[in-house]
């Protein structure tokens, strides 16, 4: 028999994370059975259920199930004492945002409604103060031939680029400190079965193909309207990542080397419609505009249509967050397009500098909100192909009970 | 008083269409014969009472339908003044039969000779009256005065009857007056509620029908119902009472610890019971037994040698609710409190679910189920529970500053029969011509039985020991399985724990539903009429002792203790005690025990009054002995439901099989009857029978008179005994089919032309 572990309940972690409805949950189990995408063998949620009541924080901050929980809401809809288990999951996801990773304060600033003005005003002030630096804050709004160009009051080589490099610098750190603690605690829950897992390399590139494809988050049955507007999602955010890498490249190409291959003026941006290379990306980025708008309407409007969150859940602060970051990206991103072309200065000038509010909060603030979930629930997947989560018996994991549990 | 017979038939419910009732009426010889096409009716009825008053019939044989059916019509004449015979031709001819054919006609005549031939042997009915012995006192006396002894009581008396109650501590309460809170009993089950044991009390003794003896024992139960002499001991002084029929509400004691070392009791300090807890909480204060500090954290642990074959094999239907309930002492009483409750399942019944619901709303509150693997103390006086295959997880190791063992309850009862078998073997020992074996066997004895050693509660003088029998687990059996509060001894009523474990407001309805029970016993006995389940017969058992062999079957095989016996074995009948089963009838190898309207000549003269068809006439004879409370009620259902069985058969229906004497047998076999189809009660541990042994015992008389036809080479498969509840009334055709195949197999009874 495997040595027995100690087990003390963390009242103040019980406070936080407790709901009415979690502390309803009499074991059944009903929600592991019912949940389309649980492994086999020590299946989730019904024992994160307990241990969220027993208040088993250790346990639960290293539990690799949280984030393999697609959130479709199947656990929920079925469990017979309306204990919510896809609820509880999310509000440990939400916990994890919120409190686990680096820094603190941030996670907890950016998860406390309150402080909602104080996190706009960061990018805000900073995006002021580096264009007042670069001189280029001026009270006129600036017009090239009579046209707007936000990149004459926005410059890319030192505001934009230096601004969204830096955090994206700081998100890296950020995450990889929170990873690596998880990676191992994931490790110690649920320990390799050789014979069954993936080598690392292999199982990353079946994690990207399984999120693009969907193929996990398509078996949730409750999920099948939520899945479709994720699809979109993750489409138009890879189809935006494109447009600003090529662009941010042509950008650099024309500093540094002069070569400009979009246009014959100075500027890469705004991009001629009328070009080889400028066409095709402009074309690309209208399209993911529009797509991204379509998937976070579409999302939206699934949770509007359930304000008591039978369908998808619990509606919380983390998910109205990130909706309507990303939904004021993309209409002040598609508003300064038609701005700019109906030439508006002041108006169109405004609207860029939301825009940048809004991309710096989703890029910048991604370890503490929502979106933290691409690299969690990224990683939790790549892990649960290495260690053969899907695939061990009860057999591999014989004897280890008292590790895993 | 002379008997003047009428013969009559009902025409009506198509049984007329299915026979011929005149031709029936021609074979009978009786002054009156008459048919009616309804007897049911007022014209009918109008018709029999014009017989009895102007032709002054008064012993009528009725053929229509069950005995079951129009009981509002038939069953009131007084059976004093006239005797009356049902034969079923409705359920169990004209609607299971081919109508018009001869063999159903047969059937018919079979039937009413049959009929006529036991209201020819039949007596009028001589009620017996207690009262010619002793005067009738409907006194009840009940045996403990804790929550289900008092509430008995004031059931009782507030229905007019005086009340005895007899406590056997100085105080009246019970367990409940030494208890904190009870467990919310109403809607929405979230709070505590107080024992208001003190009101109950005070409502007793303040009730003019009640009088209360405290520090009081039984010295000594004497006679039978509404005729009880009771000498008590009364802070040491004999007081002589008397009384109509007892309650017995003695309630339980918790399961020694002492055996749960297992669980750390006796090995940790601080390992306490349920009940230890709760005269703490009572006292008001939470306090650890090894350095009397407040416990931060306590450790319930579940059925604590309940559920156990080991301990104690029931569950004790409390145990999981008071653990809940002193969950909320100890998160009431002290602040950041953590409390864990050990299960093997939560089982908080019916609405009490929602005080379940309600409890898991506390957060510091943690329930698993698991199973304790082993309790240890720690350095610091803390108790370190490890535990196996939990909720939380495989192997779990939790420590608390006091554990609480939820143990069960065992009822305060005393086994009538162990302490009689320990009487039996210490006078077996001072006798001085013992054999050797008999001296061994009551040595073994004494061993086995020395537990019960001066445990009698009520000192009956019983011949089968002074104390009520138990079945299971020391619980006096509630020997009818669908009747509550019944034991195996007349106008002895059992209620609340000491009867099954129970809660409070159960044991309350529970003493309601006994104090009917012991009104009903008084009221009937005092008319001299039985008790349940034949309630109101009037009929019993007489002995003619001149030719009793003290032989001892009829004192041993009642049921209810009814019979004991002098110093020579001769039985002494009690008649207030016995339930008109006929169980010692049956048993009777003398046949001297008979009822005026039962009796085994009566029996015996059905079987010898039918004529049995010649072998060449390929029309075999079964004669079927049906219990009349499962059997034959169910072979009603397959009349009525129109299944056909074979029109050979020929049923007679007893009291219970147990009152099935085996020259019966001798009898049908030797009239011609070809089979011997004998259909009673399940019998074994769901024994279903009304008399508890009825079956069982016919059973075994049975197996002796199968080796005595293998003997005399006569084939015992024609006799065959079947075990069938009510419900399972489908399958009496087909019981029968079979019975007719095996007898065909077999052949014709080698005895038929003799």
């Amino acid at each position: 028999m495997a040595k027995a572990k100690f087990i003390e309940p963390d009242l103040d972690f019980i406070h936080e994370i407790s709901s009415a409805e979690m502390q309803k949950c009499y074991q059944c189990s009903t929600c592991t059975v019912v949940c389309p995408i649980s492994p086999e063998v020590n299946p989730f949620p019904r024992k994160e259920m307990i241990w969220a009541q027993w208040g088993l924080k250790d346990r639960l901050l290293a539990d690799p199930d949280v984030w393999l929980c697609h959130n479709c809401n199947d656990c929920s809809v079925n469990c017979p004492r309306g204990a919510n288990p896809g609820d509880l999951l999310a509000t440990l996801r939400n916990y994890f945002y919120t409190k686990n990773a680096w820094p603190a304060f941030l996670g907890k600033a950016v998860n406390t409604p309150s402080m909602l003005p104080f996190i706009i005003a960061i990018p805000a002030v900073l995006i002021l103060l580096l264009a007042a630096i670069n001189g280029t804050l001026t009270p006129l709004f600036p017009l090239e031939d009579g046209h707007i160009r936000y990149g004459a009051m926005f410059p890319g080589m030192t505001l934009i680029d230096p601004l969204f490099v830096s955090a994206t610098l700081f998100v890296i750190m950020s995450f990889s400190i929170s990873i690596s603690k998880l990676w191992s605690g994931m490790n110690n829950m649920t320990p390799r079965v050789p014979n069954k897992g993936m080598p690392l390399v292999q199982a990353i590139i079946a994690t990207i193909q399984e999120i693009l494809t969907h193929s996990r988050f398509d078996e949730c049955g409750q999920a099948k309207t939520r899945s479709s507007a994720h699809k979109a999602l993750v489409f138009s955010f890879i189809a935006l990542a494109i447009v600003t890498g090529v662009v941010a490249g042509l950008e650099w190409l024309d500093i540094l080397f002069d070569i400009n291959l979009v246009s014959s003026g100075h500027h890469v941006t705004p991009l001629p419609f009328l070009s080889i290379i400028g066409g095709p990306l402009k074309l690309l980025a209208n399209a993911g505009a529009l797509l991204l708008i379509y998937g976070v309407y579409t999302a939206i409007m699934n949770r509007k249509n359930d304000p008591e969150g039978e369908t998808f859940g619990k509606q919380t602060y983390q998910d109205w967050f990130l909706l309507y970051t990303i939904l004021t990206i993309a209409l002040t991103g598609l508003g300064s397009e038609l701005l700019r072309l109906v030439n508006i200065a002041p108006i169109a000038y405004s609207v860029y500098f939301i825009h940048l509010i809004a991309v710096f909060m989703l890029i910048a603030y991604l370890p503490f909100s929502k979106f933290a979930h691409i690299v969690y629930r990224t990683t939790a997947i790549i892990h649960s192909k290495h260690v053969g989560r899907y695939e061990m018996t009860a057999e591999d994991v014989k004897g280890k009970e008292a590790i895993m549990l | 008083m002379e008997k003047k017979i009428g013969c009559y038939i009902c025409t009506g419910c198509e049984i007329g269409e299915a026979i011929n009732a005149e031709a029936a009426l021609e074979e009978l010889s009786a002054p009156v014969k008459k048919t009616h096409e309804a007897l049911c009716s007022p014209e009918g009825l109008a018709m029999l009472k014009q017989d009895m008053e102007s032709e002054g019939v008064n012993a009528l044989c009725i053929g229509a339908c069950s005995m079951r059916e129009k009981t509002e019509v038939f069953n009131t004449f007084d059976p004093k003044k006239v005797i009356v015979e049902r034969v079923n031709l409705r359920e169990h001819v004209a609607w299971c039969q081919k109508p018009g054919d001869e063999d159903t006609q047969m059937m018919v005549n079979d039937y009413m000779i049959m009929g006529l031939t036991k209201v020819e042997k039949s007596d009028f009915l001589e009620a017996y009256s207690p009262s010619e012995e002793q005067p009738i006192d409907k006194t009840i006396i009940v045996v403990g005065g804790g929550v289900t002894g008092l509430t008995a009581a004031l059931e009782a008396a507030k229905a007019g009857y005086s009340v005895v109650i007899v406590e056997k501590e100085a105080e009246l309460g019970g367990f409940l007056g030494k208890m904190n809170k009870q467990f919310p009993k109403r809607p929405p089950y979230a709070e505590l509620q107080d024992t208001n044991i003190g009101d109950l009390i005070a409502e007793a003794e303040a009730n003019s029908n009640i009088k209360i003896y405290k520090n009081a024992i039984f010295n000594k139960v004497e006679n039978g119902p509404c005729i009880y002499e009771i000498s008590l001991n009364v802070n040491g002084k004999e007081v002589n009472i008397r009384g109509g029929a007892f309650i017995m509400a003695t309630g339980w004691k918790p399961y020694d610890p002492n055996n749960l070392g297992h669980l750390g009791y006796g090995n940790c300090s601080n390992v306490i019971t349920n009940v230890m807890m709760e005269e703490m909480a009572a006292k008001g204060k939470l306090e650890r037994p090894s350095d009397g500090q407040e416990p931060k954290s306590v450790l319930f642990i579940q059925c604590a040698g309940s559920r156990d074959p080991e301990h104690l094999p029931y569950c004790s239907a409390v145990c999981c609710r008071v653990s809940l309930k002193q969950a909320k002492y100890v998160r009431e009483m002290i602040g950041d409190s953590k409390v864990y409750i050990l299960y093997k399942d939560i089982r908080s019944p019916g609405l009490y679910e929602d005080f379940y619901k309600n409890m898991q709303q506390d957060e510091g509150l943690f329930l698993t189920k698991g199973e304790v693997a082993s309790v240890t103390e720690d350095a610091d006086g803390s108790v370190v529970v490890e535990a196996e295959d939990t909720l939380v997880g495989k192997n779990i190791k939790l420590k608390a500053d006091m554990v609480v063992l939820a143990t069960g309850m065992v009822p305060n009862s005393a086994d009538g029969e162990a302490i009689r078998k320990l009487t039996d073997a210490k006078a077996t020992l001072k006798k001085e011509d013992a054999a050797k074996p008999q001296i061994e066997a009551a040595e073994q004895d004494l061993i086995t039985y020395k537990d019960h050693e001066g445990s009698q509660i009520l000192n009956l003088n019983y011949r089968q020991g002074p104390d009520l029998p138990m079945l299971k687990y020391g619980m006096p059996d509630s020997h009818f399985i669908c009747f509550p509060y019944e034991t195996r001894r007349t106008g002895i009523y059992a209620a609340g724990p000491m009867r099954t474990p129970m809660d409070i407001q159960d044991s309350m309805d529970d003493a309601a539903g006994a104090a009917m029970k012991a009104i009903q016993c008084v009221e009937l006995t005092s008319q001299g009429k039985a008790v349940h389940p034949r309630a109101g017969d009037e009929s019993y058992p007489s002995f003619f002792l001149q030719r009793c062999t003290q032989c001892k079957r009829c004192t041993e095989e009642c049921p209810f203790g009814t019979i004991n016996e002098d110093a020579k074995g001769t039985p002494e009948i009690f008649p207030t005690r016995c339930r008109r089963c006929g169980i010692c009838m049956g048993a009777c190898p003398e046949r001297i025990i008979s009822f005026k309207n039962y009796s085994v000549d009566m029996i015996a003269s059905e079987i010898k009054s039918l004529e049995i068809p010649d072998e060449d006439e390929e029309k075999p004879r079964v004669l079927v002995f049906m219990c009349e409370n499962d059997a034959y009620p169910a072979l009603d259902i397959v009349g009525k439901m129109r299944l056909q069985y074979s029109p050979f058969v020929r049923v007679i229906p007893l009291r219970c099989l147990g009152s099935t004497n085996i020259v019966w047998i001798a009898d049908s076999l030797s009239s011609g009857f070809d089979g011997i189809l004998l259909i009673g009660c399940k019998y074994g541990d769901d024994y279903q029978c009304h008399y508890v042994k009825g079956s069982e015992l016919c059973n075994t008389r049975l197996g002796n008179v199968k080796e005595t036809l293998d003997r005399l080479a006569l084939e015992s498969e024609r006799i065959r005994f079947e075990q069938l509840e009510f419900s399972e009334y489908e399958k009496i055709p087909k019981i029968i089919e079979e019975f007719m195949e095996t007898i065909d197999r077999v052949g014709p009874n080698p005895y038929k032309d003799f």
